[in-house]
């Protein structure tokens, strides 16, 4: 039985590869030449394909440069604990403090600009260089969770309504529009008020607490502005999936629907949304950011680029006759967030363009 | 004819969404106790009476708040459809009132920043696939830097670029103050003896209309910066949008068969222009929503007494009858928003029929 997979998804399903291995800045496509003898005949045309992929990364200096940076990232947030080493038995993504103190009440000093101990200065006594190395690990860990429960919402959501089809498609999709409808940054605001700090779950016999933290929240929420677009891309993808002749042929030897599902339609109908979930990142991180800047985040002293911007700008307007004099504070955080997301962008944009098909001749 | 019915048709499926939509907002405030969701129902602040028996459990009891939800949500739902909007317990008034008052400044942004946007990112988009397409993927030096700017604008976070406009232009050069119009106007305007009648609350509009062009003047210079962050990020990703959909249109089979008619390129544009407002048009939902999280940080970030910052007070003061209202209100406007899509997209592409 031939296997006959639709081009692009086959073409899409070179994210993987590239991101994971690092292929563009590593530039393995070299050896891949007298590799590709050694296999069979079924993978020559995929060989092929990441060599016009391998070909075009290189070509565009742009892709590589947001490759470096997103790398670059991927470095501080591992290393965080080397570059600025956290103090024992404290909770590693509080800033340490260093102002004056009476009894455990903290009296937040102004400002001091850049100095030995603190490269980047304190801000309200709190170093900024702290805050911005595990900020880079706070824009992950509000990042990944978000895309990993908004594909999953969306993936279990969107596979039932492509696989039930009638009643239930309709539904889940009314609901999907619902989601759609409600403008995302208003939904993300709402639920991180709504949502509450302790939840007490009552399942008759299972009994139990869960304390969600202001990150928590912000992180729930977004999840829940972002998974009908996964939903909706998932749900068409299977719809496409299910017509194929290799369903029919599965079907036809007999395999359950749920071995139909998982084996078949499921890893056929994946790439898109998880290409979608890869290059909505950045959008993501801006998107906490945006939300955290405007007093939604975690409290001060959080390794958290935005909350460093959002409380420098209450001292931005006290010193009119020097305007740059707190600027420290401000400008640091906001060149981590901007060359995270603008990394991210570039290496999204370049693999969009090198990955589609349908570009390919121009 | 037809338009008309298609419109009637397509609002009627607008109510169901509107029923969901409202559902999940008020669901969201289940989270509250009853004793603060009564503020979802009254409409004077008579549950505040010093003197005299507490009035709060007889509301709790009139508005069936210990009742099951669904009860609550229809109780909810025939107040709100009687234009009984709750009130706000941070601004002390009924919550319409105060969006009233709020919403027109954020009209005028958006009247600026809309137009601007749209031609611009348009035509930019435009311009940049046409020099991709004659020069290969990676196109001309125009491609090229439209590409730049558009990946900077798209990445920077608005609220960084306004913390930079904020500071360049008020601190250092001093030409421009945080808010809506100069202290000394905007205490004339705010004033009751000074006669300024408002007629829309859009202050460059009741500017002329009140015969003070400097009011006017004073307005669109402070609406400069904001509009440029509006703009900046919305212009972006238009232009990226028409860029890649426009690209797209360009190797399409249809193009080679006008340039084979003997078409001078000017007119093969032209096919392929209209083509590739389909694509926009398919994702102006993204750009509404961009506009308005836009919307709340310029308003957020230059003072402006516009609904972002009305959201962002709400939200920060647990104001949650504002946040309902506002929902509301946004979910709505963006219903009506993609019903005129849907219409333009009826006129765009011929082969589908309203």
């Amino acid at each position: 039985m031939a296997f006959h997979f639709p081009y692009e998804v086959k073409a899409l399903s070179f994210v993987w590869p590239i991101v994971f291995l690092g292929g563009g800045p590593l530039g393995f496509g070299s050896w891949l030449g007298d590799f590709k003898n050694e296999i069979g005949f079924r993978l020559r045309p995929t060989l092929m394909e990441f060599q016009v992929v391998m070909r075009r990364v290189r070509g565009d200096p742009l892709s590589l440069v947001g490759a470096m940076i997103v790398l670059f990232f991927m470095m501080v947030g591992l290393l965080a604990p080397l570059l600025a080493p956290p103090s024992h038995g404290v909770d590693p993504y509080i800033c340490p403090y260093d102002g004056p103190m009476i009894g455990e009440l903290k009296i937040y000093p102004p400002p001091s600009p850049p100095s030995p101990e603190h490269p980047f200065g304190t801000l309200q006594g709190f170093d900024i260089y702290y805050g911005c190395i595990w900020g880079t690990r706070t824009a992950f860990r509000v990042g990944i969770p978000v895309i990993f429960i908004a594909l999953a919402l969306g993936l279990l959501i969107g596979c039932t309504a492509g696989y039930g089809r009638g009643l239930v498609d309709e539904l889940l999709m009314r609901l999907a529009d619902i989601f759609f409808a409600f403008p995302g940054i208003l939904l993300a605001i709402v639920l991180v008020v709504a949502l509450p700090s302790e939840w007490q779950i009552n399942l008759g016999p299972i009994r139990f607490a869960v304390t969600l933290s202001q990150l928590d929240k912000l992180v729930l929420a977004l999840a829940l502005v972002g998974w009908p677009s996964y939903a909706r891309v998932i749900r068409s993808e299977m719809l496409r999936v299910k017509q194929e002749d290799y369903v029919e042929a599965a079907k036809a030897i007999g395999c359950s629907g749920f071995r139909v599902l998982v084996q078949h339609i499921l890893p056929n109908s994946m790439y898109p949304i998880l290409t979608m979930a890869f290059l909505n990142f950045g959008k993501t991180v801006l998107f906490a950011a945006t939300l955290s800047f405007l007093g939604f985040g975690p409290e001060i002293g959080y390794a958290d680029w935005a909350t460093i911007i959002s409380h420098s700008r209450n001292w931005i307007v006290t010193a009119p006759q020097d305007p740059f004099r707190f600027s420290f504070t401000w400008i640091t955080p906001s060149m981590f967030t901007f060359a995270l997301i603008l990394g991210w962008s570039l290496l999204g944009d370049a693999l969009r363009d090198i990955l589609d098909p349908t570009l390919r001749r121009i | 004819m037809r338009l008309i019915s298609y419109i009637v048709r397509r609002l009627l499926f607008a109510i169901p969404t509107l029923l969901g939509l409202s559902l999940i907002i008020f669901y969201t405030t289940m989270f509250f106790p009853p004793r603060q969701r009564v503020r979802l129902f009254i409409s004077e602040s008579q549950y505040q009476n010093p003197r005299g028996p507490d009035p709060v459990p007889a509301l709790i009891e009139k508005y069936h708040l210990n009742d099951p939800f669904l009860i609550q949500y229809t109780t909810w739902l025939r107040e709100v459809l009687r234009g009984n909007f709750g009130y706000s317990h941070s601004y002390n008034k009924p919550a319409v009132n105060i969006i009233l008052r709020f919403f027109p400044a954020t009209l005028e942004l958006i009247i600026f920043a809309a137009p601007i946007t749209i031609f611009g990112g348009y035509t930019l988009g435009v311009l940049s696939a046409k020099r991709a397409h004659r020069k290969g993927l990676h196109g001309d030096i125009v491609d090229y830097v439209t590409r730049t700017i558009t990946t900077i604008g798209y990445s920077l976070p608005s609220f960084v670029l306004g913390l930079l406009l904020l500071v360049i232009f008020y601190l250092v050069l001093g030409w421009i103050q945080p808010g809506r119009l100069s202290i000394e106007l905007q205490t004339f305007v705010s004033s009751p003896t000074s006669g300024w009648v408002s007629y829309t609350g859009l202050l460059t509009i009741d500017g002329l209309l009140n015969g003070r062009p400097d009011i006017t003047l004073d307005a669109l210079r402070h609406l400069v910066l904001p509009v440029i962050i509006l703009v900046t990020q919305n212009l972006a990703i238009l232009t990226r949008i028409t860029r890649s959909s426009m690209v797209g249109e360009l190797v399409k089979p249809y193009m080679v068969t006008a340039k084979a008619k003997g078409l001078d390129e000017e007119n093969v544009i032209r096919h392929a222009k209209k083509n590739s407002l389909i694509s926009v048009l398919t994702v102006s939902g993204v750009l509404f929503a961009t506009m308005l999280t836009g919307v709340v940080v310029t308003e957020y970030v230059f003072l402006i007494s516009g609904i972002g910052s009305l959201v962002v007070h709400a939200a920060s003061n647990l104001d949650f009858v504002l946040l309902v209202d506002v929902s509301l209100l946004f979910c709505v406007v963006f219903m009506l928003f993609s019903l005129i899509v849907d219409i333009a997209y009826a006129y765009i592409d011929p082969r589908i029929k309203p």
